[in-house]
Order: C-alpha cells, then structure tokens, then sequence
C-alpha cells in the first residue's frame, strides 16, 4: 500500500499544447447575493388524461412539491436556464450524431458501498447541438474470497478534440475492464501493480481506444488510421474503492485514485469538502494545460483514507470548478456536502448535477462513492 | 463564503478612436452603425450573455466611458462616437487603467472568478501625446489587459504592433477606413463569441482570427 500523494508520479503529455493566454486572478474578497431556491418550474402533465386533447401548455409555477425536478440555481438565472427547452430560441438542440448523451445515470450498491454516478449534457454543447463529451465507467470485482471493489472512471473529452466523446468513453469503458483485471490478478497488491506497470497500461488503453471499427455505434465516422490523438483526446481520473474496512481499529479502507488532467476529485467528511487531487504547478492559477489520457506514460497516483461516513466524488470540470472558489466553497459545494452527506434518490442526483449558475455551460459528471452505508 | 458560485467572467473593452479623422474617412459612421449590430449578434449568445461583460471607451482629445461594463443584455441602446479632436492614445491607455482596475475589483468582490481582461483598441491616425508612460502603467498593472490592436486610415503600423499584446491587423486600403471597421467589429464580435464558448471552467483563450478581410497581420515586437 502506498502512502497518500507520495508515490504517484506527475507527468506531462505532448498532446497538450494548446496555447492558453487568459488566466483567472486570484479571488479576494467575495460578498454576492445569491440564491439556491427553486424558481421556474413547469407544471405536471396530467398522466390520466384519456382523451386525445392537447396537453395544457406548461405554466411557470411556484408548486414546491416539483423541487426534486428542477434544477437548483446558484446564484442569478441563467440566459440559458431562463426558459424551457423547447422554447423557440432553439438553444438545446439534438445532437446532430443523435447520441448527444443528455443525461445518463448509474446507482446500485456493492457491499458497504453506494454509488450514484450521473453525466448531464452541458449548455454549450446543446446550444452548438453537439454531443456530451464526458463519459465514465463503472464496474464491480468480487474475488473468490468474497471481497469486492467497485471501480469507476471518469473522463471529460478535451473541447477542442472532434472526437473526443468517443475517445472518453472508450478510455473509460477501456480502462475500467483493465482495472478489474488487476484488481482481480492482485486483490491486496493492485496498487503496486499500478505503480509499476501504469505505462503499459496506459498504453494497453490507449491502443484498444483506435481499435475501432469505422461502422461501429458513435465511432468516428473516418478511418481510424486518419484520427490523431489529438482529435479523441480525454482527461481520466478513477478510483477503486474497497467494499470492506481495511483497518480493523477504525474501519478505514483506501481508495486508490488515479488522474491524468484536470478533472477534479474530492473527499467528503463531516459535510466539508476537501480536494484529493494536486494543485499540479501550485501557483494557484488555473493551470493552462490540459492533459490527456490518450498516449499519456504515467499519471499521478495517490490513495485516500476513507471513514465510516466519508464519500469520495469524481468530477469532470463542468461540476468540480464549481464546488470551490479559492479555499472556499461555493454556494453549491455548501448545498451538495450536506445534500450527499448520505446517498440521495437518482433523480434527486441527476437534478443536483444539472444545477445552474452563469457561466457553467461545459458537461457536467459527477460520481460519489458513500461508503459504509 | 458560502454564498460565491465561482461563476468565470470574461471582459471586453473596446477603445473607439474618435478623433476628427474618423469623420471624414467615414470611420465614425461605420462604428455608430457597428455598435448595434455586435450588441444584437451578442444579445443572442446565451453563452456570452451569461459568460461575458461589454465596456467601450471613446477617445480624441479626452477618453470617456461610454458604455460602462456591463452584460449585453442590460443595454437597451448602445452608445454611439462623435467625432472631436486629436488622437490621444495616452489619455486613453490611462483612462483604459482605472476602469479595468475599478472593473475587475468590483468583480472580484462580488465572487466572480476573473479572466484576464481584452481590450480591442481601434484607431486611424498616429498618436498625438505622448502615450509611452500611460500605456507602461496600463500593461505593468496586475490587470494588465491583452490588447488586440486594429488600425486603419493613417494608423502607423509599427506603433500599433507595440501596443497590441496579442494581435495586430493593419487595414490595406487607407481609403476604405469605414468599410474596415465594418469588419473589425465584426471580427471583434465573432472573437467575443468564441472566446466565451471556449471558455469553460478552465483557461480560456481569447480566439482570435486569422485573417480579418482587408487587412494585414502585423508581427508584434520580439524581445
């Protein structure tokens, strides 16, 4: 086992040489009005209705029992979230491929665990009518022994990349299958395993991410010997957590975590959030580089100590740089730590990641992993 | 604070030229049309809306702010430049200063998370002052702006390309001032659009074009 932060190692990746000039500034002082109630909402069809008639046309309504549908606003309203979908701006269109992955979701359980994991399409890419370009795997490994692990990957296709839906959620499909395998080959030793052998299996990755078939579903619709990495690149960042306590004294078990980019991951404890992944430069400045997964030889390791009680959150950017603001969290990490402070209802998951707040139009995935259930 | 939602925010600044030579050549006609048309077509973007904040700045002999920073959509009318006086770029690098600097604190405090700020500063003629010292001020500040810089008319290239930051575009044809600020507004408003789709929490790029019709890409100074 491996200690926290210590043994993974940093990198960097030729495929990220985007050239990045505007940069944020430090936060200060923060004193805005802001506001998570509920506001617009449209009223329930009525599902009995047995005549052929129209249905009535949707009301803004103030009807509290819809809370759980609609999505929280943080902050002032959105132009976006200011009207419904089908209204006639035509701001949320489908996905010219069809597969714009709206929303997709995952909930179950695995021994102590729960998982809830959900990837809702972004503002920006339903106004362009293109697809969600995050994608996550998740999959369980009981061994014969009877302990299982759940594993989940989340990777965020790089905006620039034209295909690089595909490419996360290959990579993520991919690389959650290699996981199992290592989990199932080492039960109590993966994570030298992954020390030791993390380029070859990144490269095993990356390899089966251009073994596609040109008439396969979503794949690109070009031969793959013309797509660059750069054209399908994605961040990952998984866990594999432990359905069992690993320390007796205090049942603790250790999620071992891995990153490539800059989707963020955090540990939630006593309803407080803390970030388990490394600033990578330090300097507090957004980073401008943006690695990718794909041809990457090595990503940065690290295990997380998890209590009774914890729960540990994988993000794509579109949720994660919203749930801090400098050492700070914003008025959505506030709301979600004690929201996922116990596992919630999967539309009640779905509708916290659709949250809205100006200016957060990217995808959105979010993954929590609430242990000892 | 509990209460910040982290939201990014994008400024613009566009410094209008409206010294007396904008009249003739047509270049002040050109933007006072412009204006409307870049307000609608980024009125439109709920990205930019949501994402980004519009200030102008006029300047000849003085530097006013005729359009305070503000979201598109909060502007029922915009503002219009008349023609007056010289070309002082240097009451206009300082003026550019104090609004930035004003701008972005008032920002800040009010929890957005702040990019580095565009300017697109836009002139036909040489400087009339002496600019040097109020421009050092301007681009030595923590805040200090990308600066895109156009010219047209008699607008001296070598000095436009000390001042742009980013990019400098030169129009070709002296006697078409109107016509290429026609264009220039309209490469500012795609940059605008661009830039805040491509901003998403993370870095963001100010995506500037290549190439604007009528006009040359100067090279900035190397150091």
């Amino acid at each position: 086992m491996f200690n926290r932060k210590d043994k993974g190692e940093g990198f960097s990746s030729p495929q990220s040489e985007v050239e990045f000039i505007a940069e944020t500034f430090e936060p200060e002082n923060s004193a805005t009005s802001f506001s998570t109630a509920v506001e617009d909402s449209a009223e329930p069809l009525d599902v009995t209705v047995s005549a052929p008639s129209p249905p009535p046309p949707a009301q803004l309504t103030d009807d509290a029992s819809l809370a759980p549908i609609i999505s929280p606003v943080y902050g002032p309203k959105t132009t976006f979230g200011s009207m419904p979908w089908w209204s006639e701006k035509n701001w949320w269109k489908v996905a010219e491929s069809g597969e714009g992955n709206d929303v997709r979701a995952h909930v179950g359980t695995v021994g102590d665990l729960a998982l809830a994991v959900t990837s809702v399409r972004g503002h920006k890419h339903r106004l362009g009518g293109a697809v969600n370009q995050d994608s996550y795997a998740t999959r369980t490994v009981t061994i014969e022994d009877g302990r299982s692990f759940i594993i989940i990957v989340v990777c965020d296709g790089m905006g620039s990349a034209e295909f690089s839906s595909y490419g996360a959620r290959l990579f993520s499909q991919n690389m959650s299958n290699v996981l199992a395998l290592t989990v199932s080959g080492a039960p109590d030793d993966y994570q030298e395993v992954l020390i030791k052998y993390q380029t070859e299996t990144l490269d095993h990755v990356s390899e089966s991410v251009f073994k596609y078939r040109e008439d396969e579903f979503d794949a690109p619709k070009i031969n793959r010997d013309q797509v660059t990495v750069r054209e399908i690149q994605c961040t990952m960042t998984f866990a594999i957590v432990p359905a069992f306590a690993q320390d007796a004294s205090d049942k603790t078990r250790y999620a071992t975590m891995g990153f490539i980019g800059d989707s963020p991951a955090f540990l939630l404890e006593n309803e407080e959030w803390h970030r388990v992944d490394e600033n990578k430069d330090g300097s507090g400045i957004w980073s401008s580089a943006t690695e990718g997964a794909i041809n990457s030889e090595k990503m940065l390791l690290q295990e997380v100590a998890m209590r009774p009680g914890s729960a540990l959150l994988l993000t794509s950017d579109g949720v994660g740089n919203y749930m801090r603001f400098g050492e700070k969290p914003t008025a959505l990490g506030h709301d979600l730590a004690t929201r996922w402070a116990q596992p919630v209802g999967m539309l009640e998951f779905i509708r916290d990641v659709s949250f809205e707040t100006q200016s957060a139009d990217d995808d959105r995935t979010a993954a929590v992993i609430w242990v000892d259930r | 604070m509990q209460n910040m939602t982290g939201q990014e925010v994008l400024l613009f600044y566009i410094v209008c030229d409206e010294s007396g030579s904008m009249g003739p050549n047509g270049g002040i006609a050109a933007i006072n049309q412009a204006l409307p048309e870049l307000h609608a077509t980024l009125a439109a973007d709920p990205l930019v809306v949501d994402k980004s904040r519009l200030s102008i700045i006029a300047f000849s002999d003085n530097a006013e702010v005729i359009l305070p920073l503000c979201k598109v959509t909060d502007v029922a009318d915009m503002p219009g430049v008349t023609e007056a006086g010289l070309t002082n770029y240097g009451t206009a690098f300082a003026l550019l200063q104090s609004t930035i600097e004003n701008d972005v604190n008032s920002m800040k405090s009010q929890g957005f998370r702040v990019y580095r700020p565009c300017v697109f500063f836009m002139s036909d003629g040489e400087p009339s002052d002496s600019w040097e010292l109020a421009y050092q001020g301007l681009t030595n500040h923590t805040y200090r702006p990308h600066i895109v810089a156009f010219g047209v008319d008699g607008a001296d290239p070598a000095i436009l390309a000390k001042i742009a930051t980013l990019r400098c575009y030169v129009g070709r044809d002296r006697a078409s001032a109107g016509r290429a600020l026609a264009n220039v507004m309209s490469s500012i408003g795609n940059t605008i659009i661009t830039s805040a789709s491509n901003a998403h929490a993370g870095p963001a790029n100010i995506d500037l074009p290549p190439v604007i019709d009528g006009f040359d890409s100067i090279p900035l100074d190397t150091l």
